[in-house]
């Protein structure tokens, strides 16, 4: 078997160039390569703005193992304040200010708040829309609801005919200040010409947008009925028994 | 007639052609690096795309890694000790741990990664008023927003903030004055008993902690605490110094904990068993920690200082923190706003000996 080498100076010297350039090509791009993977997650085109629904059904369309899983969130309002579902054609559920539900990622849901002070004969209806969801160890995911916290100040706001949107959002853990968490979880004031769903984006994950000050109980009637988790007056709807399970 | 043996392919391949093949094996194994970094432990059929050599528990579902505390391992960038024997380059959620071998040589490893369960929420508020406007005002001045059903805005009855202040209240009673009721002797009886109580607590009722030995039957209890005692450690693991010198982590298989010993003969060596009250926990949350510590080797051992490096999301309680043995404690904040515990122990630790030093934190 004979090996057949170029060798006259010319063919050497190409050759040699042809490898010189190759190694250059290479030492150029191979660290520029893997950067694309080490950015953070691409913040899709949505806006805090969209109408109701159009945000989940664009997360829906993302993929992932979203569809058929049931979410528990719970809505926390002040003293005072009585919380009803929107199920089927009227309100249902327990009046309590606070209420655990699920719901499922891309769906809008509708309730009812009561009790407002200084509005005792106001009803402010508020909506939750849940654009993504938790993934908890199985068996938890009673313990770890999505809160949504409905203040003191966002109804009045909305009693006295103002818009409130609070996008909530899973903190970032390498981005948490070390701050204690009181009885109201952190949050943020987005400026009018903000988009608080980009904020929120900016600060952590969103999974779920609240929007407290539509004049209609169910505009449109494409609210969606949640799922009762928990019996009514309960004082803490996170204690429930260990045969509870999630349903599918 | 005697035959040569053919010369293997790669010597005859062209130069060129041998360096392209390098270049191209640099570049699959950068892009599988990079796609693995993000990669959550436990992954499955619903894994996310990029994910490499990962491996999920049947049924445990698999999303973003936002929801958990993970602690553990040293990257992106490498830490390393100074010249003063202090462990520099630690980043958030690193753990490390540093020795230094009989002839000088200082090694840094990194521990395995652990992840908890603990998501915390935030919020995102804008307020949007009925015909509100933006009134400009002045150039490049801040315009307000108005709302027209401000003025039909009803005052809430039996809501009023008096800002004066209570003259008439002022001096009247003396710090002195609860300073004095207190009797002496009252309150070193008070904590006295309270330590007594305390030190251990009922998760941590075994054996190991309360005489040193270990138990079979204590095994798996041993295992679920020590593993959530380790999700709750900060930047970096419990470190330990024995005679001025960073000792070396040993891993015992048949039993939970670590040994620290030095790369000398007739060297004492350390367990340290770590216990956590809870492995997942709500803000708000008390969580205990409970360290064991014994000297299993043959030799006695001075100069021993035990540190925790706690996580961000852990406040220490004040006043909390106690021991079986005689041992000087001090706090250091780091820089991530948590603190750095530290425990010096008074006495030299002949072998057989141990202790137990016991915590408590709040979840942030």
């Amino acid at each position: 078997m004979t090996t057949v080498r170029p060798l006259t100076p010319a063919a050497v010297r190409r050759c040699h160039a042809a490898g010189k350039f190759l190694l250059a090509v290479g030492v150029f791009v191979a660290p520029a390569l893997p950067l694309p993977a080490r950015q953070p997650p691409t913040h899709r085109p949505s806006a805090g703005a969209m109408p109701p629904g159009a945000i989940g059904a664009q997360r829906l369309m993302r993929g992932g193992p979203l569809l058929g899983y049931t979410q528990p969130v719970e809505l926390q309002a002040p003293e005072g304040v009585s919380l009803a579902a929107l199920s089927g054609g009227g309100f249902a559920g327990g009046y309590d200010n606070r209420l655990l539900v699920g719901m499922s990622v891309g769906c809008v849901y509708g309730f009812k708040a009561t009790g407002v002070p200084g509005y005792a004969n106001v009803e402010v209806y508020p909506s939750v829309e849940l654009i993504d969801r938790l993934y908890p160890p199985p068996g938890k995911a009673l313990r770890f609801p999505v809160p949504v916290q409905l203040t003191q100040q966002d109804l009045l706001v909305a009693a006295q005919g103002g818009l409130v949107t609070r996008v909530v959002y899973v903190e970032d853990p390498k981005t948490a200040l070390p701050v204690a968490e009181g009885d109201t979880q952190q949050w943020f004031e987005a400026r009018p010409g903000d988009d608080p769903l980009e904020l929120a984006d900016e600060l952590g994950r969103p999974i779920a947008i609240l929007r407290i000050g539509s004049r209609l109980a169910a505009p449109g009637g494409r609210f969606s009925s949640p799922t009762p988790l928990a019996e009514a007056g309960e004082a803490d709807p996170r204690v429930l028994p260990a045969s509870a399970s999630l349903p599918r | 007639m005697a035959t040569t043996p053919a010369p293997p392919l790669l010597v005859l391949m062209p130069r060129w052609l041998k360096r392209a093949l390098v270049i191209f094996a640099a570049l699959v194994m950068c892009l599988g690096a990079a796609s693995g970094q993000d990669c959550q432990s436990g992954l499955g059929a619903e894994c996310d795309t990029g994910c490499v050599a990962c491996a999920c528990p049947p049924g445990w579902p698999v999303g973003p890694s936002d929801e958990y505390l993970c602690d553990g391992g040293d990257a992106p960038s490498p830490a390393g000790v100074t010249t003063t024997n202090e462990i520099a380059g630690l980043e958030q959620e690193d753990t490390v741990g540093a020795y230094t071998t009989e002839d000088g040589r200082t090694f840094v490893v990194p521990s395995t990664r652990t992840c908890i369960y603990a998501p915390r929420f935030g919020a995102v508020r804008q307020v949007v008023l009925p015909m509100g406007a933006e009134q400009r005002v002045f150039v490049d001045a801040f315009g307000d927003a108005f709302a027209a059903s401000e003025a039909a805005k009803p005052l809430m009855p039996g809501q009023g903030i008096e800002n004066l202040a209570l003259q008439g209240q002022r001096g009247q009673r003396p710090p002195s004055l609860f300073r004095a009721r207190q009797q002496a002797g009252a309150t070193e009886r008070m904590l006295g008993a309270a330590e007594t109580r305390g030190l251990v607590g009922p998760y941590a009722n075994l054996q190991l902690v309360h005489l040193g030995r270990m138990d079979g039957r204590d095994t798996p209890l041993l295992i679920e605490s020590t593993l959530s005692a380790i999700t709750w450690t900060g930047d970096q693991e419990v470190q330990i110094t024995i005679m001025g010198e960073g000792a070396k982590a040993d891993f015992a298989v048949q039993e939970p904990g670590l040994i620290y010993e030095l790369q000398i003969p007739d060297s004492p060596r350390l367990r340290l068993v770590k216990l956590a009250s809870a492995s997942e926990a709500h803000p708000g949350d008390e969580v205990s920690f409970t360290l064991r510590f014994d000297n299993v080797g043959d030799a006695p051992m001075k100069d021993v200082v035990i540190v925790d490096n706690l996580t961000t999301r852990l406040e220490y309680v004040e006043e909390s923190a106690e021991s079986s043995v005689d041992a000087a404690f001090s706090t250091t904040r780091n820089g991530a706003g948590s603190l750095v515990l530290s425990w010096r122990l008074a006495e030299p630790l002949e072998p057989g000996d141990g202790g137990v030093l016991t915590f408590r934190t709040r979840v942030r």
